[in-house]
């Protein structure tokens, strides 16, 4: 496989989803747009209106007395910003891991500032409201940590095309309740 | 009992002086005694004897006076004149000296009898005594008569005194014999004196006798308690001295005190604690010196052996040199052919080397390329590292870019629908990050197996190398070898060529030594008689040993 070949291939890639997506725009109806974020093998979409940036991971200054899931603080644009880990608050228990690395998603809420440790941002995915299915209940209930989870986008559901997997969608105010309480 | 014999000796003759002093004593008092005994009796018997002798001329005096008055008388009466005297008067003293020595006598008689120095001497005194007493009564009548015929004499009474005249006469004879009775009574006291005097004597004697029977008894007492004292140590040492004479060592004398015997018996058990050791000593040097002779006779027996062994061998020696000389011709005919052969290996030894040499050249060359192979291939491998490098911050940069993209995107949201025509453009710049990450991880597969192949390159290059640089030394192993090879034949011709002239000098020598043999053969026999002397010799060691273990073996230990 040559040099040429290949950055043709891109190319064309390229050219295919560009224009599968004008195609895809026309006859839409109500969207709501997500940003994706991958926490271990699990991805979760936060609605795009709740964030505030994206940056990158970096140590965080530890706080004493702080809840197990509140990673740390860091300051960011000048401001003092509360890290939350979102593996811990779900119960993924995978705290510690990634530390210095992922992204951290700052969120647009009331409050004191917050951010979210993620793995990694993936990216933006707008979904029609009529694709998103209910959360699954386990026995009546919801399921381990999913009391956040307001609802589900299945793969697919994207119509960007830049996010292929499924993903839940949180809400942000379930999940920080604990903490802004 | 730690008198020492010499003052035992010193006491017996002290002891026999004393006696034999007490004795010369005891002899000398009696001798005195009976000196004394005779000079008593002499000086009484001499002194009686010279009264009586007074005693008896008184009394003829007095008959001679009452004679001359009585003559006188009848002179005068016949009418012849006569010497006129006072007779009377005369007689008088005469008289009364008679009465005085009749007195001393009596006296001495009596005190003489108290005093005598036997009852016989007092018998005889008391006879003397009873004839002095029968004399004085005589004597005293005939006084009274003499005095008064003297008293009629110087009255002139002629008649009265030639009618007393006869009478007087008559006691005068009676007094006179009674004197002469009185001597011979005294001549018998001198009798019993000298009898008495013999008795003392032969007492003495006899006492003297005994006393001498006594002092030689303990005289011979003595000699028997020096000959105790002195001669039974002596002859209980000379006991232990004979036992030691016969060969007895393991006595000890208990005479061991401070005297002379007791050092003698001290200075003899250390004597013989010498003797024991000394004895020990010869017995355990005799059994050495027999284990000696027993070994050097064994020595010589093997010897012996040895010798004919000897002998034997030196025949069997003389054979075989024979042998060798003629394999000696043989070895030198073969060593020339060896040496030719030898020759011929070398020329083809050198040919080997020289095509050694050419391909170690060629092995040198194929490394030295080999290298500059890899030192290509490493520069080329650091080259696609520094392109990982690049794809590094090309990764990094489309990192920041999708971060970048995705704020724009958020940014885009909150502006509303101001921000839509933004919000693309958003979305193309992530998609253009996304796809410049994805061509990074390609390139980055891509350079790791590039990189994988320089790694293997750079493996099979330096296995090259190394091969050749084996292949190399190999070569030089072959080259040292066919040369150490060729130094080998070199010296191989020249061993044999010193075997050729060594086997020719062995032919001498050879001959040599068969003369050398020769003359052992002949020491050898030699040998054997001197063998057999020696075997006698010890055999006569062996016999005194013993003889001299008999003789050790008489102290007993």
């Amino acid at each position: 496989m040559s040099e040429t070949e290949r950055h043709r291939a891109l190319l064309d890639q390229r050219s295919a989803a560009l224009a599968a997506r004008g195609l895809a725009e026309r006859h839409l109806g109500a969207r709501a747009d997500f940003l994706v974020c991958a926490v271990g093998a699990e991805h979760y979409g936060f609605p795009i209106a709740a964030t505030a940036a994206v940056m990158p991971g970096r140590p965080c200054t530890a706080v004493p007395g702080a809840p197990a899931a509140l990673r740390g603080i860091v300051a960011h644009a000048g401001i003092i910003v509360s890290v939350i880990d979102l593996a811990h608050v779900l119960g993924l228990g995978r705290n510690g891991e990634t530390v210095g690395q992922g992204h951290f998603l700052r969120l647009r809420v009331d409050g004191p500032p917050v951010a979210l440790a993620v793995d990694r941002v993936i990216g933006l995915a707008s979904v029609e409201a009529g694709a998103i299915e209910a959360p699954p209940l386990v026995d009546g209930r919801d399921g381990l940590g999913a009391e956040a989870v307001s609802g589900y986008a299945p793969a697919g559901s994207d119509r960007g095309g830049s996010v292929s997997d499924g993903f839940a969608i949180i809400d942000l105010q379930r999940l920080l309740r604990p903490f802004l309480s | 009992m730690s008198i020492s014999i010499g003052n035992r000796i010193l006491l017996g003759f002290a002891v026999i002086t004393a006696i034999l002093v007490a004795l010369g004593l005891y002899a000398t008092s009696q001798i005195g005694t009976v000196r004394e005994t005779i000079d008593r009796i002499v000086s009484r018997d001499l002194m009686v004897l010279r009264q009586l002798d007074d005693l008896g001329n008184r009394a003829r005096d007095l008959g001679v006076q009452r004679r001359n008055a009585v003559i006188a008388v009848l002179m005068r009466e016949r009418g012849r004149s006569v010497k006129d005297e006072d007779y009377y008067a005369i007689w008088r003293r005469t008289a009364a000296a008679t009465d005085t020595l009749f007195a001393d006598l009596t006296r001495m008689s009596g005190e003489f009898r108290t005093q005598s120095i036997s009852s016989d001497r007092a018998a005889s005194w008391e006879r003397l005594s009873g004839a002095l007493r029968d004399t004085l009564q005589t004597y005293t009548v005939y006084r009274d008569r003499s005095d008064t015929q003297l008293k009629a004499v110087t009255a002139a009474d002629f008649d009265a005194v030639e009618t007393m005249n006869a009478e007087v006469s008559r006691l005068y004879e009676a007094t006179v014999s009674g004197i002469d009775q009185t001597r011979s009574a005294l001549d018998e006291s001198i009798a019993a004196g000298q009898r008495g005097a013999t008795g003392t004597y032969e007492r003495s004697r006899l006492s003297i006798i005994l006393t001498l029977i006594g002092a030689v008894a303990l005289s011979l007492l003595v000699a028997w308690a020096i000959t105790r004292a002195v001669v039974r140590p002596i002859e209980e040492v000379m006991t232990f001295v004979a036992r030691i004479g016969t060969g007895d060592l393991t006595v000890r004398t208990a005479a061991t005190g401070n005297d002379e015997i007791g050092r003698l018996g001290t200075t003899l058990n250390a004597m013989v604690d010498n003797l024991a050791d000394l004895a020990r000593t010869n017995r355990s040097s005799t059994a050495d010196l027999n284990a000696a002779a027993a070994q050097i006779r064994a020595s010589a027996q093997e010897q012996a052996a040895s010798v004919e062994e000897q002998f034997a061998a030196v025949q069997q020696t003389a054979a075989t040199v024979d042998e060798i000389t003629h394999s000696g011709a043989q070895i030198s005919k073969r060593a020339s052919d060896v040496i030719a052969t030898a020759q011929a290996s070398a020329q083809n030894a050198k040919a080997g080397l020289r095509a050694a040499s050419d391909t170690a050249k060629a092995m040198d060359a194929i490394r030295e390329q080999g290298e500059a192979v890899a030192g290509n291939i490493v520069a080329l491998s650091e080259k696609t590292q520094a392109i990982g490098e690049i794809i590094t911050t090309v990764n990094d940069v489309s990192e920041r870019t999708h971060l970048l993209s995705l704020n724009a995107a958020i940014e885009a949201a909150a502006a509303g629908e101001s921000g839509r025509s933004f919000a693309i453009v958003a979305a193309e710049m992530k998609l253009l990050a996304d796809q410049a990450k994805g061509a990074t991880v390609q390139v980055r597969s891509l350079l790791s197996e590039i990189q994988r192949g320089i790694n293997s390159s750079v493996m099979l290059t330096e296995e090259a190398v190394k091969r050749a640089a084996a292949g190399k030394l190999r070569t030089d192993a072959t080259v040292r070898t066919i040369e150490e090879m060729a130094a080998r034949v070199e010296e191989s011709v020249q061993t044999f060529q010193q075997i050729v002239a060594s086997t020719n000098q062995q032919q001498l020598g050879i001959e040599q030594v068969m003369g050398a043999l020769q003359n052992i053969r002949q020491a050898s026999q030699q040998t054997a008689a001197g063998t057999r002397e020696v075997e006698m010799a010890s055999a006569n060691l062996t016999e005194l040993a013993q003889g001299l273990m008999t003789l050790a073996e008489r102290y007993r230990l």
